[in-house]
């Protein structure tokens, strides 16, 4: 008996779903780097590949703390850390913040999937100005939101209109 | 949901217009999420505002981390702040703390930057001066940028990128991924083109102006001779 060869597809859930800062034009990047060329990538905001190395401060605390840093920690992190996060909200400002209220992840990307995927039902809008960092719509549209489009900002300056060519849902604020 | 300081536009919006934004989100019962990893990377004098400390009679979500202001990307230190109307969220908030438990906790060693990061000596002040790297190196990038003809590109007052439009009378793009790609093969410079960022026109594109003075100016003037054969 032979093994079944139908195609393993990945999940209809990610229909619609689209993260084209790494997409395919940085895919054939990769592949000529792989081929000996040498590319300059305006592509992604990640300071270090430029020589913006981290303060020296936050990597000696790291390595301080690492050989106590092996096992799991509160699943909103740790205590000192959201401590420090609750005073940043006071000197910003954001009144009523406790240490309950901050949860620590790895990285705001991992946040925003888990916040969409923790609101998001089925067919709910999320009102996304135009243009935007595209990984809140592809975390909306992977909880199976949609993305309403939209308040356009104004590509120029990133303010204002409240116009713009693009689809909008009918559901939405008219303003918006 | 707002990105503020804004990417890819560079914005960093006014309490006046956050208030607008407010309003509505009032009139129509929304909950706020804010992004605003960029917050400290200011030009120009620039003031952040959390959308946040002016709402608290909404839910808001509010987003950072050290990936940008303290250049330890890597690291995948982040966090989430939830403020105001919490007594109506409960349930929402169970939810996010059964997704966090799901995934057990944060990457432990990178939390060891944050209280540090956040209390110690801020050297992305430094970076932002007029005299500092990024501040130097976002006006070069502008200037070489605008000097192109039919490209128009705005001066951010925040964040790492720069969001320039091509005059669609001069560069007639229908497919700017294509224009993308073509550009990666002809010049070896990557760059984003912004219907990624889910602006409707193919009009635009996104660099990020990290690299130093001379890369910078190399790849400037590459993007410029790709777009001089464009025109002819």
């Amino acid at each position: 008996m032979s093994a079944d060869q139908s195609l393993i597809l990945k999940s209809e859930k990610l229909k619609g779903v689209c993260y084209d800062i790494r997409g395919p034009v940085m895919r054939e990047a990769n592949r000529m780097e792989e081929d000996g060329h040498r590319i300059i990538k305006l592509n992604i905001g990640n300071p270090a590949p430029f020589g913006f190395g981290a303060p020296d401060e936050i990597l000696q605390d790291v390595i301080h703390n690492l050989a106590d840093s092996t096992g799991y920690c509160h699943s909103k992190g740790l205590f000192p850390a959201r401590k420090a996060v609750m005073h940043y909200c006071q000197e910003k400002g954001i009144d009523g913040v406790t240490i309950d209220d901050i949860i620590l992840g790895n990285g705001v990307s991992e946040l925003i999937v888990m916040a969409m995927q923790a609101l998001v039902n089925n067919g709910d809008e999320i009102l996304i100005p135009a243009p935007d960092y595209p990984l809140w719509t592809a975390a909306v549209r992977l909880s199976g939101g949609t993305r309403c489009t939209t308040c356009a900002m104004s590509s120029r300056t990133g303010n204002r209109p409240w116009m713009t060519s693009a689809p909008r849902s009918t559901t939405a604020p008219v303003r918006w | 949901m707002i990105i503020n300081p804004n990417n890819p536009t560079g914005a960093n919006y006014s309490p006046a217009f956050l208030e607008e934004l407010l309003e509505l989100a009032r009139q129509h019962n929304l909950i706020v999420f804010a992004d605003e990893i960029y917050d400290k990377i200011l030009y120009d004098g620039e003031q952040h505002t959390s959308i946040a400390a002016m709402a608290d009679d909404l839910l808001c979500v509010t987003f950072n981390g050290l990936s940008k202001s303290y250049r330890v990307a890597g690291f995948r230190a982040g966090w989430m702040i939830i403020s105001g109307t919490k007594h109506r969220a409960a349930d929402f908030i169970e939810g996010l703390e059964m997704l966090a438990s799901m995934r057990l906790c944060a990457n432990v060693p990178a939390q060891h930057a944050i209280q540090t990061a956040l209390g110690g000596y801020q050297s992305i002040n430094d970076l932002v001066l007029p005299t500092g790297r990024l501040g130097k190196q976002r006006d070069l990038a502008v200037s070489l940028l605008n000097d192109i003809p039919g490209v128009s590109c705005v001066t951010p007052r925040s964040a790492l990128y720069l969001f320039p439009r091509l005059d669609p009378n001069i560069y007639p793009i229908e497919d700017d991924e294509a224009f993308a790609l073509d550009l990666l093969r002809q010049e070896k410079v990557l760059v984003v083109q912004g219907t990624a960022f889910n602006w409707p026109q193919p009009d635009h594109f996104r660099i990020v102006f990290l690299p130093n003075v001379d890369d910078l100016t190399e790849s400037i003037q590459r993007i410029g001779s790709y777009l001089e054969r464009l025109r002819k």
